[in-house]
């Protein structure tokens, strides 16, 4: 197949689309072959995924659906220029898209626009399906698409212009099929939807990008061609017309179940998406965050008793200081008249002896002092214990004064240091309030995290149950009307098998015409060709899909070397890796986002499409080792499609250190494969009362 | 340990049971006596401590002295610890005119320092009932800061 039909963004102009304030201008793209790839990178939030959605709005009418979409109260539009639109004022919203063929000439300019014009002062918002999201009821939104096209018939320059929403959206539908935009406009984190056999829309776009049920539709269109051979030239004409009736009859009722096939499908998957999700929040807040809440809690309980342990430990030195100082304090004029008393009593050797007068008149008598030294000749001893016994007591009181006057004294030496004691205190009293502002700090902790608690457990997941009860039911319904339809398929299908089968008796017995006869055989023969070349060519596109996607998944994934080989079903397009050894491991998802973009360029390098590819979150969950391989793949994968890359800053500027491995731009940039690059800035532009607007601005990275 | 000689003390101290307000300070009851309540800074403690700090603010204020009507018997010697012993010494040899001849007469410290600790008593229920029942250690907490800083 040659590659004929090449497209390219030239430019594309943005006012007022999300968070593109004001008009950008055209901000080009790449059309170097060489250098095919265009950056836009910037760090999260800032509007890589509106930039993506802006370009499908453009051609489709409509923001690709995310994984986890939900409706949003912000709408298309700018919300700074929806508040401050003033009664009487006009302001406009708009998306202009370039596009060129091979040659570099402009071939279709697509302008898709939003009106927006205030008429009155209300304020309530309510949702509008125009700019699907919410806006004052006074504000009306109306949506204009102009179309301008290079006329395929004509070497005339100019472009024929319509703004005729049927003719428009009769040209874009031929030009980008919805069901192909998987092939061009690609979520990264939607890659792994091709492995998933359920979704119609990947088995449409294939359909439609390979042209196979061209064949199939020949095929139907002589058997109905053939099947009309009037009944007029049969012996048998009441059973001709009841079988050939009651054939019709059950292919309206075979196209009406496979009509309903995809729209069921489709329902399904959104409503199991939707489960899911609702199960997922569920998950996030039952196990994840309630138990790292709950944990915190717990650990902040236990901190909280620590600190309260500290406070009643200071307490009770506080308490302790106070009460066994006062009473000393309050008398420390009193202790120390007293002891000055004491030491004058001493002086005067009044006061009572420390040994009683039993002990020191034996001592005297056996002439030994108390450490056994003899005191035959040391008169000084002797008198000294003679001394000590005219003031000794013949009691125990003499110790017990001894003792009072020790403890008194010790008393007043240690008023020296009774400023310690007001300091220790201090200190005490400033370690207490310290730990009371913080367990303060921690119950209000507890508290914000009790309210999280409270309100996740008692409204929102009683919210997200009820709705996944609902969604359980309608998913049920669903199914089984999935399985009613192809309960009633299969039924047809073997009806209709029979059917045919009896009707072909039928003509074969009872045609008398000759030349009919000849044209019913005819058209089975051509019928039978056409069914074996359509098998064929299907077979021969899986193969070659399934080989290319194969090289391009092995030279790619992360861990290859653990699959031996892809396989593809026939009837549904889902593509499996299969792994060499017998576990039965899930892919993970950089092996999956790695072969649905494998998938994707094999399928793009044999079509006659080679339209401009954009990859939104092109590394989502893959290593930076694969980033590398990818971006070191893309000269050989992409060969001349247009390639343009939503990044956050992230994953395109780090470099990995510790392994040695460098960053996607130094990578891309030593390919020499980067064309545009530009850089997502976000600033302030305003601020209305409490609110904050900001505007993105594209800046071109140098 | 200071042991006195025995019998040295009578064996029970006095306090005013007369005077409704210091019976019950002295006593066990139950938020009534600063010995019985949570809050007080005297919770769990003796009447010994009641009776050292009526002693220490009575001497405070020049050792007046408060007689009473000795009626009954209130509070036992056997539990006489060694700072109360050195209070008592220390409040009666702090007076004047006092010397070391008073050791031979132990009634006459024992009532001096009844009647001092008499006079405190009321002292001392009075800055009792000026106590921040949330934080009662605080007022006592600045006496003493007040009196340390006052102090030469």
């Amino acid at each position: 197949m040659s590659r004929q039909n090449v497209l390219r963004i030239k430019s594309i102009t943005i006012k007022n689309f999300r968070a593109y304030l004001g008009d950008s201008g055209p901000i080009l793209f790449s059309r170097d072959i060489n250098s095919p790839i265009t950056i836009f990178h910037g760090t999260n939030g800032l509007g890589k995924t509106s930039m993506f959605n802006a370009i499908h709005w453009g051609i489709y009418g409509e923001e690709k659906k995310s994984k986890d979409h939900k409706i949003k109260s912000e709408g298309l539009v700018n919300s700074y220029v929806v508040d401050t639109l003033e009664e009487g004022d006009n302001e406009e919203m708009f998306v202009k898209i370039q596009i060129e063929n091979q040659n570099n000439d402009l071939q279709y300019e697509i302008t898709r626009k939003i009106l927006l014009s205030k008429e009155g002062i209300g304020k309530e918002l309510v949702i509008n399906d125009t700019v699907g999201g919410k806006i004052p009821r006074s504000v009306v939104a109306n949506s204009e698409i102009t179309f301008a096209y290079k006329d395929p018939d004509s070497d005339d320059d100019e472009l024929i212009v319509t703004s005729n929403q049927f003719t428009v959206s009769a040209l874009l539908k031929k030009i980008f099929p919805k069901a192909t935009s998987n092939f061009f406009l690609l979520d990264g984190e939607l890659l792994d939807e091709f492995l998933n056999g359920n979704n119609v829309f990947v088995k449409k776009g294939i359909e439609d990008i390979s042209q196979l049920p061209l064949l199939q539709n020949c095929e139907k269109q002589i058997k109905s061609t053939s099947n009309k051979v009037g009944a007029s030239t049969t012996t048998n004409r009441t059973q001709y017309t009841l079988t050939q009736d009651r054939i019709a009859n059950r292919e309206t009722t075979k196209k009406q179940c496979e009509a309903n096939l995809p729209i069921v499908m489709n329902e399904i998957k959104e409503l199991d998406r939707s489960l899911q999700d609702g199960l997922k929040m569920i998950l996030k807040y039952d196990e994840e965050s309630v138990r790292k809440i709950q944990e915190q809690i717990e650990s902040n309980k236990i901190s909280l008793k620590i600190l309260e342990e500290n406070i009643r430990t200071n307490k009770k030195t506080v308490q302790r200081l106070v009460f066994d100082n006062l009473d000393k304090i309050v008398m420390k004029n009193a202790y120390q008249s007293a002891v000055t008393k004491y030491k004058q009593f001493q002086a005067e050797k009044k006061l009572p002896s420390k040994f009683s007068k039993d002990i020191l008149e034996q001592l005297l008598k056996e002439h030994e002092c108390v450490c056994g030294r003899n005191l035959n000749e040391d008169n000084e001893a002797v008198e000294k214990i003679q001394d000590m016994l005219s003031v000794s007591y013949d009691s125990t009181l003499g110790h017990s004064m001894n003792k009072i006057v020790d403890q008194t004294t010790d008393i007043v030496n240690d008023f020296e240091n009774d400023k310690e004691i007001v300091k220790e205190i201090e200190e005490c009293n400033e370690l207490i309030s310290k730990y009371r502002i913080k367990r303060q700090d921690l119950k209000n902790m507890n508290d914000d995290y009790e309210r999280e608690l409270d309100k996740v457990d008692s409204k929102k997941l009683e919210k997200i149950r009820e709705s996944n009860e609902k969604l359980s039911k309608k998913l049920k319904d669903a199914n089984n009307r999935k399985y009613e339809n192809d309960v009633i398929l299969d039924s047809v299908n073997e009806e209709l098998v029979k059917l045919n089968s009896e009707f072909d008796k039928i003509r074969r017995l009872t045609i008398k015409d000759e030349h009919a006869k000849n044209k019913i055989q005819l058209g089975e023969y051509v019928q039978k060709t056409l069914i074996k070349a359509y098998e064929q060519l299907r077979k021969e596109f899986v193969g070659i899909v399934k080989d290319k996607t194969e090289d391009l998944f092995m030279k790619t994934a992360p861990q290859a070397h653990v699959f031996q080989s892809i396989s593809i079903d026939e009837n549904t397009f889902a593509i499996e890796a299969n792994r060499s050894d017998d576990r039965d491991k899930e892919i993970s998802r950089g092996q999956a986002h790695v072969l649905g973009i494998s998938f994707i360029n094999a399928i793009r390098e044999i079509t006659t499409k080679n339209y401009f590819m954009i990859i939104d979150s092109p590394f989502n969950n893959v290593s930076q080792k694969e980033r590398i391989d990818i971006c070191n793949q893309i000269p050989t994968s992409h060969k001349n499609t247009q390639l343009t890359l939503l990044v956050t800053d992230a994953e395109y500027e780090a470099d990995i250190k510790k392994t040695n491995l460098p960053s996607v731009r130094s990578t891309l940039e030593k390919n020499n494969s980067i064309g545009c690059e530009y850089n997502l800035v976000q600033k302030p532009h305003a601020k209305i009362k409490s609110e904050e607007y900001f505007k993105t601005n594209v800046e071109e990275y140098n | 340990m200071i042991a006195l000689p025995l019998g040295w003390f009578a064996k029970n101290f006095f306090y005013d049971v007369e005077d409704e307000e210091v019976k019950n300070f002295y006593s066990k009851i139950e938020n009534k006596s600063p010995l019985n309540t949570k809050s007080s800074i005297f919770y769990g403690l003796r009447q010994w401590d009641i009776f050292r700090y009526s002693l220490a603010l009575g001497v405070q204020d020049g050792c007046k002295e408060l007689d009473f009507k000795r009626v009954a018997a209130n509070i036992p010697t056997d539990w006489l610890h060694d700072q109360d012993i050195v209070a008592m010494f220390g409040a009666i040899m702090s007076k004047e005119n006092v010397n070391l001849e008073i050791l031979q007469d132990p009634k006459k410290i024992q009532t001096t320092c009844e009647n001092i600790a008499n006079y405190g008593v009321r002292k001392l229920i009075e800055i009792n009932s000026q106590v921040d029942m949330g934080n009662p250690i605080k007022e006592y907490e600045s006496m003493l800061t007040k009196t340390i800083s006052q102090s030469k």
